[in-house]
């Protein structure tokens, strides 16, 4: 009986400690940790690193110039350099968001996005996104859509300056016109079609005539337009900054135009064609000097956009 | 003796008993148990404000043109706490909220610590990210440093961002 007494408390006890003990480990979970490490690595890795690509001789950072075959791509990284962590580079972004280029599998193993389990792998369901902070545009999305049936998302999300594209930044000093027609009429060359649109910005105007500061219109000629008058709204659009305002979508005559003031042209890249596009636009009350037109891929700079990167993850 | 021998057994039961629990309740007063999700969300709250200051100190946003210096550079240079708080309330989310303070070596080798943006008193597990900034002579420093810069010389500043989730 005492026997009896003595086992009886100690399975219980014993049962109880049993049932106990994986309890005090739940917030250990391997799963859990697992997908915040993999979505903590995924945003380092293409938020910090420039990828890297090489094939049997040489290799480098640069795996958007230089990846043919796929299998040459070792790394998927977004930055554009090594020492510019966070600031990621228009091509590998546009690279890495065409399906054509790589397919979700391809994604997912140069990302390891997967566990082996056995002989197996098993993959994670993933959604890469990256969102302008602003207007919330999307500029790259990757990955499945997230619903019901997901389970437990989680997800990291790291702040980027992602390049969006390219404008110019001309002088109005040095900006030519087709001299001696006229000298209020500058004009810029474009070469070649483009797959981004045509942006660039005019300042410190040459303002001969203050009171009748003007802009007028702009023109296209190339194989497929002949002094064709552009279209405000579809076909392109101006803003104008002053020393007090901040860029603001301007009618087609902005008037009057200061010296220190700023006008940005974005025009639609489908107007664009093999060979040269001469683009001339007429002022009023500003001079340009006599010359050649100014080439604008010549003067490109890169356009960054403040956006919000996030990787989600799920099992 | 076979009496005693019985008592034995529900004593060394009992015992086996206590020798557990007290081993058990040890184990879970000793070991610190952090949940899980909590160290994530430092390690996200740490990520976004390095992520918000590391852009605000790249050459590419202020798009290559019109100064050298980079956005925090100028901020901290012309104390401009307003604009900074506007540029880190845009790239923070909204459940975010921070304190920011400047702080560098005086002089005489005293530490100053200015605080220039206030959103109210840090909670428990609030994180701080920081980054230095060099000021030199030629930047357009703000009076309100209270300092002298010789061409030769440079000036670095402490910005020390506190996060915490509301």
């Amino acid at each position: 009986m005492d026997f009896l007494t003595g086992i009886t408390i100690f399975l219980v006890t014993f049962i109880a400690v049993a049932l106990f003990i994986p309890g005090m480990f739940t917030p250990f979970e391997s799963e859990t940790v697992d997908l915040n490490s993999i979505a903590y690595r995924t945003s380092v890795i293409l938020v910090e690193d420039p990828g890297r690509w090489n094939n049997t001789t040489i290799g480098g950072s640069d795996w958007e110039r230089n990846v043919t075959t796929r299998a040459n791509l070792k790394r998927i990284g977004l930055a554009i350099d090594k020492d510019n962590p966070n600031v990621l580079h228009l091509n590998k972004i546009k690279f890495f968001n065409n399906d054509s280029f790589m397919n979700n599998s391809e994604v997912i193993y140069n990302l390891s996005l997967y566990r082996r389990i056995g002989t197996t792998n098993v993959t994670y369901g993933y959604n890469i996104s990256i969102v302008e902070l602003g207007d919330g545009t999307i500029i790259a999305e990757r990955g499945e859509i997230i619903s019901s049936t997901s389970g437990d998302v989680v997800s990291m999300k790291r702040t980027v300056l992602a390049q969006t594209g390219y404008y110019a930044y001309l002088d109005g000093e040095n900006l030519t016109q087709e001299d001696p027609v006229a000298n209020t009429k500058p004009w810029i060359n474009v070469t070649g079609s483009q797959d981004e649109d045509v942006v660039f910005e005019i300042t410190n105007f040459n303002v001969t005539n203050p009171a009748s500061t003007k802009y007028q219109w702009i023109k296209l000629n190339n194989s497929a337009f002949t002094n064709y008058n552009l279209t405000t709204g579809t076909e392109y659009n101006v803003w104008k900054k002053t020393n007090t305002t901040d860029f603001v979508l301007s009618p087609p005559v902005t008037s009057p135009i200061n010296r220190t003031d700023t006008l940005k042209f974005v025009i639609n890249r489908t107007l664009f064609f093999a060979g040269n596009n001469t683009l001339e636009m007429n002022f009023g009350g500003i001079d340009f000097k006599g010359g050649d037109p100014l080439e604008y891929t010549d003067s490109l700079l890169p356009i960054y956009e403040l956006a919000r990167l996030t990787v989600r993850v799920w099992s | 003796m076979k009496n005693e021998s019985a008592q034995m057994n529900t004593i060394e039961g009992v015992s086996a008993a206590v020798l557990m629990m007290i081993t058990l309740f040890f184990v879970t007063q000793s070991s610190i148990i952090t949940p899980q999700t909590e160290m994530v969300l430092d390690t996200q709250l740490k990520q976004l404000g390095n992520d918000a200051l590391r852009v605000l100190d790249s050459e590419e946003i202020t798009n290559n043109y019109t100064t050298n210096n980079t956005m925090l550079e100028m901020y901290v240079a012309n104390w401009s706490a307003d604009d900074l708080d506007s540029d880190l309330d845009m790239l923070l989310t909204d459940n975010i909220m921070y304190n920011l303070d400047f702080v560098h070596l005086e002089t005489d080798l005293n530490m100053n610590r200015s605080r220039v943006i206030t959103s109210g008193a840090p909670v428990e597990n609030s994180v701080v990210v920081s980054r230095l900034v060099s000021l030199h002579s030629d930047d357009d420093v703000s009076t309100r440093w209270n300092l002298t810069i010789a061409p030769t010389d440079v000036k670095v500043v402490d910005v020390r961002l506190t996060l915490w989730y509301i």
